[in-house]
């Protein structure tokens, strides 16, 4: 049974099981799951209907550290980021197959709840989303429904933490009982930001994050991803290349439903090996 | 290569090219003017050698001027990117290549002033290879040839060895016949100023391979100058 106990104050580490041989050093436990991704896929198919949008996806993405998903629109790419939450279950005609193992357990088994699977796995979008709540709600929000606080002062704790974490305390510890929705675009997404990381989870999620931000609000989100990375795997889909570039340590490259090329950022922005990655990051016609 | 879909990004780095062929054509006749100077004892030539070497560093600060706004306004990548950083090295080796022409150019005036030299002729075939090796340096460039731009880098052994002969003849010379020491120094140190041409030109030659495979050269130069540990019997 794969865990989801998210009332844990444990460390997300600390909830992963060793698969395989069972082994005793905690030393050796340490170095296997470091080696661990958090995500293996293999042969991901999604259709929507009988139409098959992405073919075949094989790829391993890091327990903590930034991947970027770029490619031209249609390419599958935001497609592939819903797989990693079960997101696609929400469209009637999607059907996803292959395997998505997150730690080792495969996330499309029949007995994983996915709404249990997205406190895990985050999710920030285009556009932000904040609840018509006051500030303080949006954050509470989760950790509520999820019952991660047993006392009004764990609860303004955890969303203290969570605000500080997003980068969005200073500029809004007085008003905490201001609407969300109040707040300019960047100061939203930060918002969102701080709702999906009050649940404690391992993974976010960002689909096109920066898309409606300002350059000022774009830097301050792009810090804030700089500084998550660290304790979080993040997956980002994006279409401004320099972002891809600033940002993250692992690109793939996908199109028309294929991952093309997955490799080290810096690899993928100075020395592509593949035409039709070149072609695109550099606006050519393919 | 495919085009870039904004045709403007196309012409930016097709005339950062042409500016860069246009300097190696340059820093080229500027360097066989320098030793055509020499030869044929001019030295009005050697003096507007020396002048024109204010049109080389010109270019190289416009080229330098247009990588800043390629990089500023364009935000190359992969295979732009190392044209780009390209650009700017090439244009420094070439630069460089020139202020030797210049170099060159400057110390014909103490060997214009003393008798001919013996060895003469063999500072004209190394002068030869030298500015060959810029031409082919040059053409592997413009016809983004990695295969040229190797055989450039194979041929720098070539100068080494006119280096040494070139460096043993002139102290040989020297030995014998102290009336002409002067301008067998100087040309001592024009022979070393060939001898730099072929390291630059082989500089040149391995960014050109690091624009077209994205790889550097791993393999150790091939390098024959003697010149430093050379002492001739008395």
């Amino acid at each position: 049974m794969m865990s989801l106990n998210t009332q844990s104050d444990e460390e997300p580490m600390a909830r992963f099981k060793p698969v395989g041989e069972v082994i005793n050093m905690s030393e050796k436990r340490e170095e296997t799951i470091a080696v661990q991704p958090k995500f293996q896929c293999r042969d991901v198919r999604v259709f929507y209907g009988d139409n098959e949008a992405l073919h075949g996806i094989d790829i391993e993405v890091a327990k903590t550290g930034v991947t970027a998903l770029i490619g031209p629109s249609g390419c599958g790419k935001s497609t592939f980021l819903r797989v990693f939450n079960r997101m696609n279950d929400t469209i009637p005609t999607a059907r996803v197959t292959g395997e998505v193992l997150m730690d080792g357990e495969n996330i499309y088994a029949k007995h994983v709840d996915p709404v249990l699977l997205r406190a895990r796995v985050g999710m920030v979008f285009q556009k932000p989303n904040p609840f018509p709540k006051s500030i303080y709600d949006n954050v509470a929000y989760g950790p509520r429904i999820h019952g991660l606080a047993t006392t009004n002062d764990e609860l303004d704790a955890i969303v203290e933490k969570s605000l500080k974490r997003a980068g969005l305390w200073n500029e809004v510890k007085d008003r905490l009982k201001d609407p969300g929705t109040g707040l300019s675009g960047g100061q939203q997404q930060r918002l969102v930001i701080a709702r999906a990381i009050a649940v404690n989870p391992e993974v976010i999620l960002m689909d096109e994050p920066a898309s409606a931000l300002d350059p000022i609000a774009t830097a301050k989100l792009e810090e804030l991803i700089d500084e998550l990375k660290e304790k979080y795997c993040i997956v980002i889909v994006t279409h401004s290349m320099a972002q891809a570039a600033r940002v993250s340590q692992k690109t793939a490259f996908f199109h028309l439903g294929y991952l093309v090329e997955y490799d080290e950022t810096q690899a993928i922005f100075t020395n592509p090996k593949d035409q039709r990655t070149q072609d695109y990051i550099t606006g050519r016609t393919g | 290569m495919n085009e870039h879909i904004v045709t403007s990004f196309n012409d930016v780095m097709d005339e950062l090219s042409d500016e860069l062929v246009h300097m190696g054509q340059l820093v080229r006749k500027q360097l066989k003017g320098a030793l055509k100077a020499l030869e044929t004892r001019n030295a009005d030539l050697a003096k507007r050698i020396r002048k024109n070497d204010k049109q080389v560093d010109a270019i190289n600060d416009d080229i330098e001027e247009r990588v800043m706004n390629i990089l500023a306004l364009r935000q190359p990548v992969a295979v732009d990117l190392r044209e780009t950083i390209a650009a700017l090295k090439i244009a420094r080796e070439l630069e460089r290549i020139g202020d030797l022409a210049r170099n060159t150019a400057k110390r014909s005036k103490v060997i214009l002033e003393e008798e001919p030299i013996k060895g003469m002729d063999e500072i004209a075939k190394m002068g030869e290879v030298a500015i060959k090796i810029v031409e082919d340096v040059m053409a592997a460039y413009q016809a983004r040839d990695v295969e040229k731009a190797i055989a450039v880098w194979n041929a720098d052994e070539e100068i080494d060895d006119y280096c040494n002969t070139v460096f043993t003849q002139l102290l040989s010379g020297m030995m014998v016949d102290n009336s002409n020491i002067n301008a067998c120094t100087q040309m001592t140190f024009v022979a070393k100023n060939l001898e730099r041409v072929g390291d630059h030109a082989t500089n040149v030659a391995e960014t050109i391979h690091y624009v077209l495979t994205g790889d550097r050269i791993d393999e150790r130069r091939p390098k024959n100058d003697k010149t430093s540990s050379t002492i001739v019997e008395i």
